[in-house]
């Protein structure tokens, strides 16, 4: 370990809510759900809300069109915070809701601060049509039929291309996947079985090289998820605190042709498609954490691809670029004895939910020893990345149940 | 953004912001793909079959088509020129499963990343020769075709 930041574990996650809906539940919006989860939270942290001085948002949901996102949720807790702004960079604003948090409690600007997030957009709008919509540049991209699948697809083909990466070793990724998500009860395929590496590569091709079983699925319905957070000293053991040991995040773009115009700067020193800002942003979180990979004992990433899982591995350090395939081929995040990756099935098989914390509360949840999928033993560390498309925008948090450097 | 879906393209190009230069993304995307200040010429060339892109006329860098700003020297000194038409294949992607049916009848299409001979990146379809497979590195050439509801667009054909 090197040294750490003044940060380092010195944010607690004091309290978590989440409200799941399927499509066999009463329909709700996304900001029914988001509500339930903030006073889950609320509730759980053992706090009044008037203490709440900070509020953190995502940008307003799809399914559900606010100008002001983070104005409707305080306006519905009938709170009055000191700081409150929504964090508009997709999915990895989501998790860098909690980022923003930490430096305000940290500054000593609020005491408690909540961050949500979470949509129902499947259950009102069609995913599928309207996401290439928001993740491609309506003048030069859009208008010649692009689909989400086809704009991961540019990054994919271009990856297998120079580190010739085979699609029987990314097909890997989304068994081991579903392994996870059969053991958890609010994934979207714990009861559709095992694959195998066939099946992934003799399902409907969407758009060259991706295939079906290489994507996420969407959740039929939606997560609302929201944490409260605090400084470390005023974290009581009851609530379970959970410490942020580092944090990082990076944007790199918003649409993919633009990225290929990046250059001179990491991740992009020279213009690629195969290295993201995930690298970035875990740099950071790493730097902050005093910690390596070889320190983490648990990743979850919300990339929903499988080719995008394996250069995440990569970008996050858990191997070099590149060799994400002899990693992945070698048992390197085997279900039964590999390092615990997307330990509730990930995007591919527990599915995704838009705008969902999930993958920092399966995470949570892993630390505090209350998985209620399958639990890994006595996990102390838990990297998790956010990332909003099409591999755009990043975000990386280090979480950890010890408490103090 | 799906109540849009049964507008029609006329009915919304007067409320445009783009001296009648009109929408040219697919219906569902309406009110959010107008031709900008920035991208008046692009689409105008587009109109007359040519490809034009921007060039800094403070160091000479050429900038793709929606730049603002030089990327290179951060002058706004940008004008529009018309491209060779020439390039290669950077990478692509070839679509099973359309996006909204007025795409549905050109499946299995393929679209991707150009590099033009300008140094600059464009995203297109691309279109292979007769029986072969679209690949990373073949050299296109600049063409236009009837494209999903959008009219003629730029689109890159593989030669050789
Ligand atoms: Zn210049």
């Amino acid at each position: 370990m090197g040294s750490s930041s003044v940060l380092k574990n010195a944010t607690a996650i004091i309290g978590m809510g989440t409200k799941v809906v399927t499509n066999k539940d009463p329909r709700i919006t996304s900001l029914q759900v988001q509500l339930h989860a903030c006073h889950n939270a609320i509730k759980a942290a053992g706090i009044d809300k008037r203490q709440i001085g900070g509020v953190f948002t995502c940008r307003a949901p799809m399914g559900f069109t606010a100008l002001q996102w983070n104005m409707r949720i305080v306006q519905e807790l009938k709170i009055v915070p000191n700081l409150s702004t929504e964090i508009t960079a997709h999915g990895a604003g989501v998790l860098a809701t909690l980022s923003y948090a930490a430096m305000a409690v940290q500054a000593g600007v609020v005491d408690y601060a909540i961050c949500c997030s979470g949509c129902t957009g499947p259950l009102w709008v069609d995913m599928i049509r309207v996401n290439a919509s928001i993740e491609s540049d309506l003048q030069f991209e859009a208008p010649y039929g692009v689909t989400t699948p086809a704009l991961y697809a540019q990054w994919a083909q271009r990856y297998m291309y120079e580190f010739d990466v085979k699609p029987e070793e990314l097909a890997i990724i989304a068994v081991e996947n579903r392994k996870w998500a059969l053991r958890h009860p609010d994934a979207a395929m714990k009861d559709k079985g095992e694959i195998t590496v066939e099946d992934v590569l003799n399902s409907k091709m969407l758009a060259s090289p991706i295939r079906m079983l290489d994507s996420s699925t969407w959740y039929r319905g939606g997560i609302g998820s929201a944490v409260v957070i605090t400084r470390a000293d005023k974290a009581r053991p009851e609530q379970r605190p959970v410490y942020i040991s580092g944090f990082g995040s990076a944007t790199t773009h918003e649409w993919l042709t633009d990225r290929m115009h990046l250059s001179g700067v990491e991740p992009a020193m020279t213009p690629n498609l195969t290295t993201t800002g995930a690298k970035t942003a875990a740099d950071y979180a790493y730097a902050m954490a005093g910690l390596t990979p070889k320190d983490i004992d648990i990743v979850e990433t919300s990339v929903p691809f499988t080719f995008a899982n394996m250069m995440a591995l990569e970008d996050l350090g858990f191997c070099k670029k590149g060799e994400g395939k002899y990693f992945v081929r070698d048992g390197g995040i085997s279900y039964e004895d590999g390092l615990p990756f997307n330990t509730n099935g990930g995007y591919l098989s527990f599915g995704q939910p838009p705008h969902g914390m999930h993958m920092a509360v399966e995470a949570i949840e892993q630390l505090r020893g209350q998985a209620r999928g399958k639990q890994v033993k006595n996990p102390r560390r838990a990297l998790t990345h956010f990332h909003g498309g099409p591999l755009a925008t990043h975000a990386v948090m280090i979480l950890s149940n010890e408490e103090g450097l | 953004m799906e109540a849009t879906n049964n507008n029609s393209v006329e009915s919304v190009q007067d409320m445009t912001w783009a001296e009648g230069v009109p929408l040219m993304a697919g219906q569902y995307m309406m009110g959010l793909a107008e031709p900008s200040p920035e991208t008046k010429d692009y689409w105008q060339g587009v109109k007359e079959g040519r490809l034009f892109i921007k060039q800094c006329s403070g160091c000479g860098k050429h900038n793709h088509p929606r730049r603002i700003f030089c990327t290179a020297c951060n002058s706004d000194a940008l004008e529009s020129v018309e491209a060779k038409g020439t390039g290669t294949v950077y990478t692509f992607s070839t679509v099973y499963r359309a996006p909204v049916p007025a795409f549905e009848k050109e499946i299995p299409y393929s679209v991707g990343v150009l590099e033009l001979s300008e140094g600059i990146y464009l995203f297109s379809r691309i279109i292979p020769e007769k029986g072969k497979e679209v690949r990373i590195g073949a050299p296109v050439q600049l063409t236009f075709q009837e494209t999903g509801p959008n009219g003629r667009l730029p689109a890159f054909q593989i030669v050789g």
